[in-house]
């Protein structure tokens, strides 16, 4: 998403991260319960996984994150009117390129005189599942996180 | 529900279907085309305040992946 970010930086497309509550908290990083807590790990997140992207924090109470529908790692565009025009249940920088590439190149057509109205699409995308390396990101976090998804996908029939 | 009990209910402790099930409503969120509200948002950079709407105006486009480090 790094990339991504940087490849259409000069297109007229701004990225950001927007800092929720710890999805998997563990006994190494905490839920939050301040907001010292969340810019804590807000900083990890950009300097151990290098995100390049400014980071934004929702607030403690996460009304932001819930009112976009409070997945863990989804994805949204929005254009600056605050109009949404792309939403992901999961972040996918393919996906999310793939809709970006549609949508640069609509002013373009607007100007060569095409009269462009939106329509309601719906798809489904696919990713790359790699379980192994999901869980070795779960161990930085602590025994707790590792435990607790595999068990909970288990009560939910995914495990 | 106090602001307490909501900082609590949203920053569980543990994940377990109970704590994030409930939370996970997509199908519910906004739709495609109409305009969304505003919210604040504070910058980890230098922890000032701005909102959602100050960030997402300063582009034609914006992507925003949300997530923790988690």
């Amino acid at each position: 998403m790094n990339q991504l970010a940087e490849d259409y930086a000069d297109r007229g497309v701004g990225s950001i991260f927007l800092y929720t509550n710890e999805a998997h908290p563990g006994e190494n990083y905490a839920h939050h319960q301040s907001m010292e807590d969340k810019f804590r790990t807000a900083a990890e997140l950009r300097l151990q996984d290098g995100v390049t992207r400014p980071i934004f924090l929702d607030a403690l109470t996460g009304e932001c994150h819930m009112h976009f529908g409070s997945m863990p790692n989804m994805t949204w565009i929005l254009n600056k009117r605050m109009i949404p025009i792309y939403k992901s249940d999961w972040t996918n920088a393919e996906s999310v390129r793939n809709a970006l590439e549609y949508f640069v190149q609509l002013p373009e057509r607007r100007k060569a005189g095409e009269t462009l109205v939106p329509f309601q699409v719906e798809r489904l995308d696919y990713k790359d599942q790699n379980q192994k390396r999901f869980y070795e990101r779960l161990a930085r976090y602590g025994d707790k996180s590792v435990t607790e998804f595999r068990e909970s996908m288990k009560a939910i029939g995914l495990g | 529900m106090t602001e307490q009990e909501r900082v609590e209910a949203y920053n569980y402790d543990s994940f377990i279907p109970e704590n994030f099930l409930p939370k996970m409503r997509f199908h519910e969120s906004p739709k495609l085309g109409e305009k969304v509200e505003s919210f604040p948002l504070w910058k980890e950079s230098d922890r000032g305040e701005t909102s959602l709407e100050e960030v997402v105006s300063s582009h034609d486009l914006t992507v925003i992946e949300f997530g923790s480090f988690t």
